[in-house]
């Protein structure tokens, strides 16, 4: 499998065939690693890249670049150290070698020994750029480099200025890479020189046909406001609270995805994980119905749920929401669908032994390909990244159904980001898609006043099934009933809930118990 | 180092790279140039060699110790006018460069253009 805008024999993250190949559980259960789903889907969007566009060599910057750069410009890459230029702009020039173009790296700070050390430890081979080296050896540093009798502007602009020259004219490269252009501010003499000779030297190089990237390192003493003006297009690499992050600021001659992204920089090398913009997806799809396989719930339901809706399964922990959810699996694989159930609190294997042990066959499923249970470490993952993963199955697997077990797990995941603007973007897009999206809803309360969700998101669901626990005669019982639904009408009763060794049972509707919500219900005329 | 010419430039300095700078500066300019690296290297001229192959001096006092305010005062009895080269702006070495014989005193860094100047109006100050 080749990487996202990475060497295909590069050492990334494992590809799904190896995992098959090395994994017993992964081979046995099609379990596939987010960032292995993500890679897959990379691929899948390199080839539908625009061929007037010059690919950045990393997938999703691309997708905010709405098919990558324009050819030749020039572009500004700027963050503060270790935000991942260098590694962004390899994988650049990389892209470039992949396609058969002259590329050219101009190092004015890193030597060249450096940098390909660099970047075999990130995995990727640097064979085809070529390298010009303008960083100060380690003699500079005696008295036999260093000097001071005239300014470096008067001594190393010209010479500087002659290799560069010399270079591009004798390779023609298609696309630059220079590192950083700061550099180059103290070899003039003045703001004005400096502006002047940066002008000068991007359009040399754009004129040669050029694509250029350029960086710089601005700090509080030595801003890079200048180079933004001169540039026709600023990359902006940043930290945040969540981690490393990728926004676009400027692009001429093109619309972009605004706003900050999700950015990794791992072994594989730049990974961005574009934020999800919902109105930007969309397929024809008629709302079926979607039975449960359970002939009550469908009652309560008046049919079941349709597609392209957002289902909440609303209770207090172990009511049997993910049982539930397993059910409506269950019931599209019988018509050959595939459902997705993307696990933030619990552990597949143990999922898999749950719904086995209640007639869900999960196991010949998971076989079949009609189910895929994900394992989501919330913490490892931000929403953009989670993001990508929903998408790879739903547009690359053709997912149907999609489950995500739970909304606290999820809420974990945003690590202090907002939950409602990202599960709004990440269940629109998915009603869009045509999937009928279910959430595990975990409320605190396990008895007493009812509430739907602990969140304000309540508004999402198209429809609402709530399950609760009941105190009837001293013995701990369950009920389910519906609260909300869309589309069509639905059974305003609640009956009893059972989860058992033949499977789940629904009962008949308590039609003789009052004050079911409260938890601690009564009967009303004679017991049944 | 000691390069011997019929008439040129001395550059005086302990900083090689900023002797090998100033040499290549110089003969761009079209002048012959003799290099003084060390202060024994100038004393063996200073005292040894006659008459100095050199019409003229630039003198980089950096790194050299008082001593080099006599190699001046001796150069200057030779006529050979002397431009002290000043790490900065300084009172004290003005006082001192122009009390032992120096004709100009100029701080680093050197502006190339002024510098050429300065050396053409030196080299043809007798024409």
């Amino acid at each position: 499998m080749a990487n996202l805008g990475r060497k295909p024999d590069s050492k990334g993250p494992q590809s799904y065939e190896s995992i098959s190949l090395t994994s017993n559980i992964y081979k046995t259960y099609n379990f596939l690693t987010p960032h292995c789903l993500y890679h897959r889907l990379g691929e899948h969007l390199m080839e539908h890249i625009a061929t007037e566009r010059l690919s950045t060599g990393v997938s999703g910057l691309d997708t905010i670049l709405q098919g990558g750069l324009l050819p030749g410009r020039s572009y500004l890459l700027r963050g503060g150290p270790g935000t991942g230029k260098t590694t962004l702009g390899m994988q650049f020039l990389m892209a470039g070698v992949r396609l058969g173009e002259s590329v050219l790296f101009i190092s004015l700070e890193e030597s060249e020994k450096s940098l390909r050390q660099n970047a075999e430890t990130i995995g990727s081979d640097v064979k085809g750029i070529e390298f010009l080296d303008m960083s100060p050896d380690s003699d500079y540093f005696t008295q036999v480099q260093s000097y001071d009798i005239f300014s470096p502007s008067e001594v190393e602009r010209e010479p500087v200025a002659n290799t560069i020259t010399e270079v591009v004219s004798r390779l023609n490269p298609i696309r630059v890479f220079l590192d950083p252009l700061t550099q180059l501010r103290y070899l003039s003499n003045d703001n004005f020189q400096f502006r002047k000779q940066v002008l000068s030297f991007l359009r040399f190089l754009t004129q040669k046909g050029a694509t250029v990237v350029v960086t710089t390192e601005a700090s509080a003493g030595s801003g890079d406001d200048d180079i933004q003006f001169m540039t026709d297009g600023i990359i902006n690499l940043g930290f945040n609270d969540q981690g490393r992050s990728v926004a676009i600021s400027k692009f001429r001659g093109s619309g972009f995805q605004g706003r900050s992204h999700t950015m990794t920089l791992d072994r594989g090398g730049v990974s961005v994980f574009p934020r999800l913009a919902p109105d930007s997806y969309g397929i024809d799809f008629s709302f079926d119905v979607l039975s449960s396989g359970l002939s009550e719930l469908d009652s309560l339901l008046h049919g079941g749920i349709e597609r392209g809706t957002v289902t909440f399964l609303s209770g207090p922990t172990g009511v049997g929401k993910t049982s539930l959810g397993c059910k409506f699996m269950q019931s599209a694989a019988s018509r050959g669908e595939r459902s997705v159930l993307f696990a933030l609190e619990e552990e597949p294997g143990i999922m898999i032994e749950r719904c086995e042990a209640i007639g869900i066959a999960a196991k010949a499923m998971i076989e079949a390909g009609t189910l895929n249970i994900i394992k989501i470490e919330p913490l490892k993952y931000s929403p953009d990244e989670f993001a990508q993963i929903v998408r790879h199955e739903v547009e690359t697997n053709h997912t149907r159904i999609v489950m995500i077990d739970s909304v606290s797990g999820y809420r974990l995941s945003m690590q202090g980001q907002d939950l409602v603007r990202h599960l709004h973007s990440l269940t629109k897009y998915l009603q869009n898609m045509g999937v009928a999206v279910i959430l595990a809803v975990e409320t605190s309360q396990l008895t007493g006043d009812f509430r739907v969700t602990d969140y304000d998101i309540s508004y999402l669901a198209d429809n609402l099934i709530f399950l609760r626990y009941l105190e009837i005669d001293g013995l701990l019982r369950k009920a389910i009933g519906v609260l909300k639904k869309r589309l069509t009408d639905f059974e305003k009763t609640l009956r009893e809930f059972k989860i058992t060794e033949t499977g789940i049972v629904i009962g008949q509707p308590l039609a003789n118990l009052r004050g079911i919500l409260t938890g601690t219900p009564r009967w009303k005329g004679p017991e049944k | 180092m000691i390069s011997i010419a019929n008439s040129g430039v001395l550059i005086v300095g302990q900083n090689l790279r900023n002797q090998v700078l100033l040499e290549e500066f110089v003969r761009k300019l079209g002048y012959e140039v003799v290099r003084a690296d060390t202060m024994s290297e100038l004393k063996t001229m200073v005292h040894r060699t006659y008459p100095l192959p050199a019409r003229f001096a630039l003198v980089d006092i950096t790194g050299f110790d008082h001593t080099i305010w006599e190699l001046c005062g001796r150069l200057n009895e030779v006529d050979v006018p002397v431009l002290v080269i000043s790490p900065r702006q300084s009172d004290e070495v003005q006082q001192l460069s122009y009390s032992h014989g120096a004709q100009k005193v100029m701080e680093k860094p050197l502006v190339m253009k002024v510098l050429a100047d300065t050396i053409h109006g030196f080299m043809h100050s007798d024409e």
